[in-house]
């Protein structure tokens, strides 16, 4: 099931092995998009539905396949928290869970909680009949999404509602498994969190998590966004998704308190809890020998957040001058960030700005967006009433580095440099490096405030002023500090300062043997494509997460033919267990390793805006919500209250749009380059064929797009492949938009964000750059 | 690009056969499975990367389809279209290029010895040095794959990698395709291979399914695998392609006719030269009366006359030889005069544009003296007796007599032919394939009545009728000549 993504496009080496599953094992591939998309072209089954009613959709599949029984009965009792019984004060009514405090707009989740005995063990009922239970709960919320109301939610018709549902969910047996690929269409939406925690429960009740060919695969974006959010180049994470300090938590016995989950049930391995070992090593990685248990390990020089630093409200910070000035590494904001205005003008706010990129990009030369009103909106509207100080530091691009690059299935695939960098471009350790050691020769010599966190800093590499890929990546997996040697494992992490590791779950990939990621083996012992021999992947070369419950209670695999992992009387084999190899299937260890029950969250306290998903309308939508028209949209989610904070309403503005990227362009970088111009040059819309003819825009002729927050005018290509939806009785319209152009480059062309808006989830603050309301016009 | 003659089975314009001894060399064929192609065009950036070829600039007309057609330099690329099949919306994709034909046209129809070549494993790919730029291939090709580049002069289009092929490596396009839609090999295996992939097609739904190697051209080495095999057009792909009738006629039946037609002419005349001779005008009395003095000479074609004539004239003949040349492989040599085949093909439509022009400035100072009268007609009917110099039964005539008229009017009728067929000709990519191939196919033909005629009036002029040479170089002829042959003309002059 492709959902959210147009992975044919964007993901075209990758979505190969979707075709080779249809190939060699007759699969079907579903696609649900609001378009007809290259992907969709070559599809079983395409469902057409309106951008940001997902959960309506999921919902509506977590519903057939409960009324028609088609669950896997025997995976959900064993290995999920469907029998796990719910506080009793849990409630859902006319569109919001229990806890909700109306003033705060936020959720008290105390009542997301389940019943514990007096040792703390969560109750259950493995009959799944007690009404308390997850299970029941589950299925009394998604029997409201019948066909009938999901038709009028989504625009689908209820003959394709069940076609879809036949298909999907027929994987809910040992002999069946299903995948599901999303991506950003799922992501960027108020709700995106819950779509994916839909798919979750989806593919929990069907069984189809921790066998092959299953499981819920996000398709990241670029090349290494997957190593990005690894190793902690996220706002809200350290590196090994490790949570970042707040700043209530001032020493490390706080922070491990707060961040270390203890265990609710007796099969729970609740590797979470191991949470000291991980940051212990990673602290004695970064401040070496001056971290001694006596100091926490310099805990005190982790920078702790007192407020939310995503991306939304750091450029808000700055667009209300609190931000000074922004290092800008190898992105683009003046581009990526939703409702442009605003983020144009936040750039105009800095007092100094460093952009270090290969190319001089629409950020690099922020001043030059073409020319608004931004008079009337408040902002300086020449460029010489801007006072940021620009440098631009040309860098190397990725084809000019070696290093690794980690995919979607978490193999970290090393890669070797092509070429050295053009005229002046520098390496991006290199320019690291020079920066770090100036800004620490400037604190040694005149002090500071705080200085230690920088001058303590361990930097250690044999030319201090480049270090190589190799030296950083040995660093990462981490060493025993006693012995001096690389360390096999994030199992022999310790607590006490006597280990080091950049990143737990890359430990193991740089080990004594040598750098793991190098290898190209085309070995495949369990026939099942793993490869283990083929690069190395985290944790611990794993490649499926949770194999475990490929199996049943006694270790034998569901289906002989979709093994992933299996006990053979002695030891478990196949792929790498998540426990030790000899632990045998009677001792009845949880599968999921990382929850603190061992079982998998169906219903589950951690995000902040529902402990099972709700369909919520898009913040700019044609309807309101027809569950519960007086909560439409997700009740969670902050809104910024500047005047460049508009939010649109449909009578002005009656149609749909979305946004996404086309095969030919990767996001922005690409217009620089003369073939990938020539097979996509100009920005253009697609309009609905019907649409088109009643506004009498002709094809490759010009169609302005106009939402509350900006315009833009493009080639209007006039299609087929986008159908009207019957919405509520009423029909809808849907545009899309590709994002890949800008003012600068070999072609130029208006930024999509000028349309978007700038509200998110409030769990990932992903901005809901999917779904919002336009108007059109002939320019 | 390969350099290696033996393996070369077929060739264009070979007035022998081509070198092939040796048959056993396996086929190969490219197969494009269209129902695992996502458009992405990376085969279009591959095919570019490996040939060096340069970016074109090109601008979104309503699609994700950004050329209209291939170019000089770009080989392949993808259409997009979007038809409604079955009550569904299908989004149809499908990769552009040379289909490498088993009976290319545009080998049948190039006139330059080995410009285009059929290689033993199937390949058919142009040799752009030996390319004259006529684009005869262009108008032959029912796929319109040969692209003309007006710089260079010369065409081009897809090699099928056979510098990669050489080297045992896969087409640059089949290895750049991220889900393996493209697929190379030896033509039984991808044969074998393409039949599997069809019945799976037909288990998953698509009934008529096909494989799109179409008879007309001898099957093709780059096959597609039609999801939709009932709705080939719906693809861009032409229904029942061939090689035209037109072509194989022009280049068989037609040379073969002309040949005889232009050889029977120049018979012809030999003939009439050892039998009736050249006529002899009976000397003037006035001469044989007085021993002295100079029989009178009388003005018979001025200055600006003579030079357009010759202007004419010149031009024909260097138009009939660079024309000739073209025309069949055995006069291929002749091209060599103007300067060689690119040269003389390029010359040949300019010097037919002076050809034009000087003739049309003869046309405008001679058509009144060409009004046919009824003594023309007589003379028509009496032209036997003329050229065998039977005076008795000659007819006066005024200042050109009714064979000369009724050639006159021929070459101008002629003319008007050769120019329109020659611009189809020259400019097949404005007016079309169609009319490229019939353009050649009407030239060629009034081509042969044209130098057959051309022929006939060198032999008069020069040989059978002494004294007409010397009208059109010193302007003057003798009284006693104008008297015997256009006595009409000699009395209005008196």
């Amino acid at each position: 099931m492709i959902m959210g993504a147009n992975p044919a496009e964007n993901h075209p080496v990758g979505f190969r092995w979707a075709l080779k599953a249809r190939e060699k094992k007759n699969a079907k591939i579903i696609v649900i998009d609001p378009r007809l998309t290259r992907t969709a072209a070559v599809a079983d089954i395409f469902v057409p539905l309106r951008s940001g009613t997902d959960i309506a959709f999921l919902g509506w599949l977590i519903n057939y396949t409960l009324a028609n029984n088609l669950y896997f009965k025997e995976y959900v009792i064993n290995y999920t928290n469907a029998p796990f019984l719910v506080k009793s004060n849990y409630g859902f009514k006319d569109g919001l869970f229990s806890g909700y405090l109306e003033a705060e707009h936020r959720y008290d989740t105390e009542s997301w909680g389940f019943q514990l005995d007096a040792a703390g063990n969560v109750l259950k009922d493995n009959t799944l009949e007690n009404p308390h239970s997850v299970f029941q709960i589950v299925k009394r919320h998604y029997s409201r999404y019948t066909a009938e109301t999901v038709s009028k939610i989504t625009g689908v018709s209820e003959e394709k509602l069940i076609e879809a549902a036949k298909v999907i969910c027929s994987t809910g047996n040992p002999n069946m498994v299903g995948t599901v690929m999303y991506a950003v269409g799922w992501t960027q939406h108020t709700v995106g969190s819950q779509n994916i925690r839909a798919a979750a429960m989806l593919q929990l009740l069907l069984g189809n998590i921790g066998r092959p060919g299953g499981g819920i695969n996000a398709l990241r974006g670029h090349a290494n966004v997957q190593g990005q959010t690894d190793h902690g180049l996220v706002a809200t994470t350290l590196p090994g998704y490790l949570k970042i300090p707040v700043k209530t938590q001032t020493n490390i016995k706080t922070y491990l308190k707060e961040n270390t989950p203890s265990k609710i049930d007796k099969h729970a391995v609740n590797y979470w809890s191991n949470t000291s070992k991980f940051l212990v090593s990673l602290l004695k990685a970064w401040w070496g020998n001056s971290a001694t248990k006596e100091n926490d390990f310099n805990y005190e020089y982790l920078p702790k957040i007192d407020s939310n630093t995503t991306w939304m409200f750091a450029f808000n910070a700055m667009f209300n001058g609190k931000i000074n000035g922004l290092i800008d590494f190898g992105m683009n904001p003046a581009c990526v960030g939703p409702n442009s205005d605003k983020m144009l003008a936040s750039l105009g706010r800095l007092k100094w700005l460093v952009v270090i990129d290969p190319f001089a990009h629409e950020t690099a030369c922020f001043w030059k967006r073409p020319g608004n009103d931004y008079d009337s909106k408040g902002i300086a509207a020449n460029s010489a009433d801007i006072d940021t100080e620009v440098f631009m530091l040309p860098s190397s691009d990725w084809i000019e580095e070696d290093g690794s690059f980690t995919n979607s299935g978490r193999w970290v695939q090393w890669k070797y440099k092509s070429y050295d960098p053009a005229h002046n471009a520098k390496s991006d350790t290199w320019i690291i490096s020079n920066i770090f050691l100036k800004i620490r020769k400037l604190y040694e010599k005149s002090g500071g405030i705080f200085p230690e966190p920088i001058t303590k800093l361990s930097w250690d590499y044999e030319d201090i002023y480049s270090p190589t890929k190799e030296e950083i990546a040995k660093e990462i997996n981490g060493k025993d500090l006693k012995t001096g040697k690389q360390l096999p494992s994030f199992i022999v992490l310790k607590d006490d300062g006597s280990t080091a590791s950049g990143n737990w779950i890359y430990s193991g990939s740089f080990t004594e043997a040598g750098n793991m990621m190098k290898r190209k083996k085309l070995t495949d012992n369990t026939k099942m494509g793993m490869f283990h021999e083929w690069s190395w992947s985290w944790p611990v070369n794993r490649r499926i997460l949770y194999n475990r419950a490929s199996a049943d209670l006694k270790g034998n695999p569901w289906n002989e033919k979709l093994r992933a992992l299996w006990w053979n009387g002695k030891e478990w084999v196949g792929d790498v267990p998540d426990y030790p190899p000899t632990a045998p299937p009677s001792k009845e260890i949880g599968p999921f390793i990382m929850t603190n029950s061992g079982y998998a969250n169906i219903f589950s306290s951690a995000l902040v805006d529902g402990p099972i998903a709700e369909h919520y309308e898009p913040i700019e939508s044609p309807t309101v919500n027809i569950l519960h028209p007086n909560v439409s949209i997700n009740p969670a989610v902050k809104f910024f209250k500047d005047k460049l904070d508009i939010i649109g309403k449909s009578s002005k503005y009656p149609y749909v749009c979305t946004t996404y990227r086309v095969a030919e362009h990767e996001h922005y970088l690409t217009r620089w380059v003369p073939y990938l111009v020539e097979i996509m040059p100009d920005f253009f819309v697609e309009l609905p064929y019907e649409l088109a003819k009643e506004k009498n825009i002709e094809n490759g002729g010009k169609v302005k797009v106009y939402s509350a927050r900006g315009e833009v005018t493009g080639v209007a290509v006039v299609t087929k492949r986008i159908e009207p939806l019957i919405v509520n009785g009423k029909k809808v319209w849907q545009i899309g938009i590709p994002l890949h152009w800008g003012y600068e480059g070999l072609v130029k062309g208006p930024l999509a964000n000028l349309l978007t808006l700038n509200v998110g989830d409030p769990n990932a603050f992903t901005p809901e750059y999917k779904t919002f309301l336009v108007n059109i016009s002939k320019p | 690009m390969i350099n290696n003659s033996i393996a070369i089975k077929n060739a264009s314009a070979v007035s022998s056969n081509a070198p092939l001894i040796r048959t056993e060399t396996p086929e190969f064929v490219k197969l494009i499975d269209l129902s695992r192609c996502t458009g992405c065009k990376a085969c279009e950036v591959a095919c570019k990367e490996w040939n060096n070829l340069p970016p074109d600039k090109t601008e979104n007309f309503g699609s994700m389809q950004l050329h209209r057609s291939l170019t000089p330099t770009t080989w392949t690329m993808v259409y997009f279209n979007e038809a409604v099949i079955g009550g569904n919306v299908q989004y149809l994709m499908r990769k552009n290029g040379c289909m490498h034909c088993d009976n290319p046209a545009c080998l049948t129809a190039c006139p330059s010895p080995y410009a285009i070549v059929q290689y033993e494993n199937g390949i058919v790919d142009f040799n752009q040095d030996k390319c004259t730029g006529c684009q005869f291939c262009v108008s032959a090709c029912p796929f319109n794959i040969p692209q003309f580049d007006g710089v260079s002069n010369r065409v081009y289009k897809c090699t099928l990698c056979i510098d990669r092929i050489d080297a045992g490596l896969p087409p640059s396009c089949a290895k750049a395709c991220p889900t393996s839609a493209i697929t190379f090999g030896e033509k039984h295996k991808i044969l074998d291979n393409a039949k599997t992939e069809i019945k799976k097609l037909v288990k998953r739904g698509f009934k008529n399914a096909k494989l799109y190697s179409p008879r007309g051209v001898g099957g093709t080495h780059v096959m597609t695998i039609l999801p939709y095999g009932n709705n080939v057009e719906d693809y861009k792909l032409p229904k029942n392609p061939e090689v035209s009738p037109l072509t194989t006629f022009t280049k068989g039946p037609l040379a073969v006719f002309g040949g005889l037609f232009m050889g029977l002419t120049t018979a012809g005349s030999f003939i009439h030269l050892i039998t009736a001779g050249p006529s002899k005008v009976p000397e003037a009395p006035e001469v044989s009366a007085a021993k002295e003095g100079r029989e009178e000479e009388i003005d018979r074609h001025n200055l600006a006359t003579r030079i357009i004539h010759w202007t004419v004239a010149i031009s024909a003949i260097l138009l009939i030889v660079s024309g000739l040349s073209l025309y069949s492989p055995k006069l291929f040599w002749l091209s060599n005069i103007l300067g060689g085949p690119q040269s003389s093909r390029f010359l040949h439509p300019w010097i037919g544009v002076v050809f034009l022009i000087s003739f049309g400035l003869l046309f405008i100072r001679w058509f009144k003296d060409m009004v046919i009268k009824p003594y023309d007609i007589d003379f028509i009917k009496n032209i036997y007796s003329y050229l065998i110099h039977d005076e008795k039964n000659i007819v006066k005539s005024d200042k050109f007599n009714g064979g000369q008229k009724l050639v006159f009017w021929c070459f101008s009728a002629g003319l008007a032919l050769l120019f329109i067929s020659g611009l189809f000709i020259w400019f097949p990519g404005f007016f079309g394939s169609f009319a490229g191939r019939f353009g050649l196919f009407i030239h060629e033909l009034t081509a042969i009545f044209f130098i057959s005629a051309i022929i006939a009036h060198i032999y008069l002029s020069l040989i059978a009728i002494p004294g007409s040479l010397a009208g059109m170089i010193t302007g003057k002829v003798k009284s006693s000549w104008a008297r015997f042959h256009h006595g009409l003309w000699l009395n209005g002059n008196k």
